[in-house]
């Protein structure tokens, strides 16, 4: 039986509509009371409290757990399912910060490359007001102060307004200036 | 361990399973999993063995994103981890 099917047995539900997602969470603030499991079928989501299963009933959202990877899928903490659906719907929509990239993809090492392409997503979402301190510390973590100079030099707009033109004005003074740029974080001003 | 690659993205048509941050111990129980004293999930029936991630790192409970089929591969909830698999 597959895991889906399994869990509806567990729960002795039937839908007449496509179920979207399935959480599995804990009755932090009583919102559920005395329920296991609440199923909202307008939006396609069943909710489970898992405080309220017990033993036996655990032991088979373990199995249906297990099922659903084993079977070829994945299961996601809640939080990381969410930014994997905002990613998946920013390479969807990626627009002129697509432009930027194909731009440096042969000019800068692909770790740079890899830090610019966070830091556009990092930039949208500051854009649209959402909180973006984690996805920054992500940056940092994972690409050091070099990470954190590109995630800031993207923010400011500076790829687009100053080192796309700066090569396109001097393929060598890009050369030149681009790693001081980056892992300095120092801004040339030229005078004429 | 060996190093798993990615070959496929997720599948974003099927229904998708998803828990809460506050039972991660508990899901990784599921899968025979826990956490160590300096907070990097192990295998609970050998606990020398820590998890690997798709990029064959460590992974601590606190950057545990999720588990995909292949060895059972775990997913980093950081950007850069859900970045390149938002490429798959």
């Amino acid at each position: 039986m597959a895991w889906f099917d399994k869990l509806k047995a567990l729960f002795n539900f039937e839908l007449n509509s496509p179920l979207i997602s399935v959480n599995v969470t804990k009755n932090s603030d009583n919102a559920f009371q005395d329920r296991e499991f609440v199923l909202d079928e307008n939006k396609g989501q069943l909710i489970i409290n898992y405080d309220k299963l017990n033993l036996d009933k655990k032991q088979k959202l373990r199995q249906i757990f297990r099922d659903k990877v084993e079977g070829g899928g994945e299961i996601f903490e809640i939080n990381s399912f969410k930014l994997l659906s905002e990613l998946y719907n920013y390479q969807k929509s990626k627009g002129e910060d697509k432009k930027i990239l194909d731009f440096f993809s042969s000019l800068i090492p692909k770790e740079d490359l890899e830090a610019l392409e966070s830091s556009l997503f990092l930039r949208r979402k500051f854009n649209e007001k959402k909180d973006i301190r984690k996805l920054k510390e992500d940056i940092r973590r994972r690409f050091g102060d070099r990470g954190n100079n590109i995630a800031n030099l993207c923010t400011a707009g500076y790829f687009e307004k100053f080192l796309i033109p700066l090569f396109n004005s001097s393929k060598e003074d890009f050369e030149r200036i681009y790693e001081v740029v980056i892992s300095k974080l120092v801004l040339v001003i030229f005078c004429s | 361990m060996a190093i798993v690659s990615l070959c496929r993205g997720i599948d974003m048509t099927e229904t998708i399973l998803t828990f809460d941050s506050s039972l991660k111990e508990e899901i990784l129980g599921f899968f025979d999993k826990e956490v160590n004293t300096e907070g990097v999930i192990v295998e609970k029936f050998n606990p020398k063995q820590s998890v690997l991630s798709v990029d064959g790192q460590e992974v601590k409970i606190e950057e545990f994103g999720g588990i995909r089929k292949g060895s059972e591969v775990f997913i980093k909830n950081d950007l850069i981890s859900l970045m390149r698999l938002s490429k798959q």
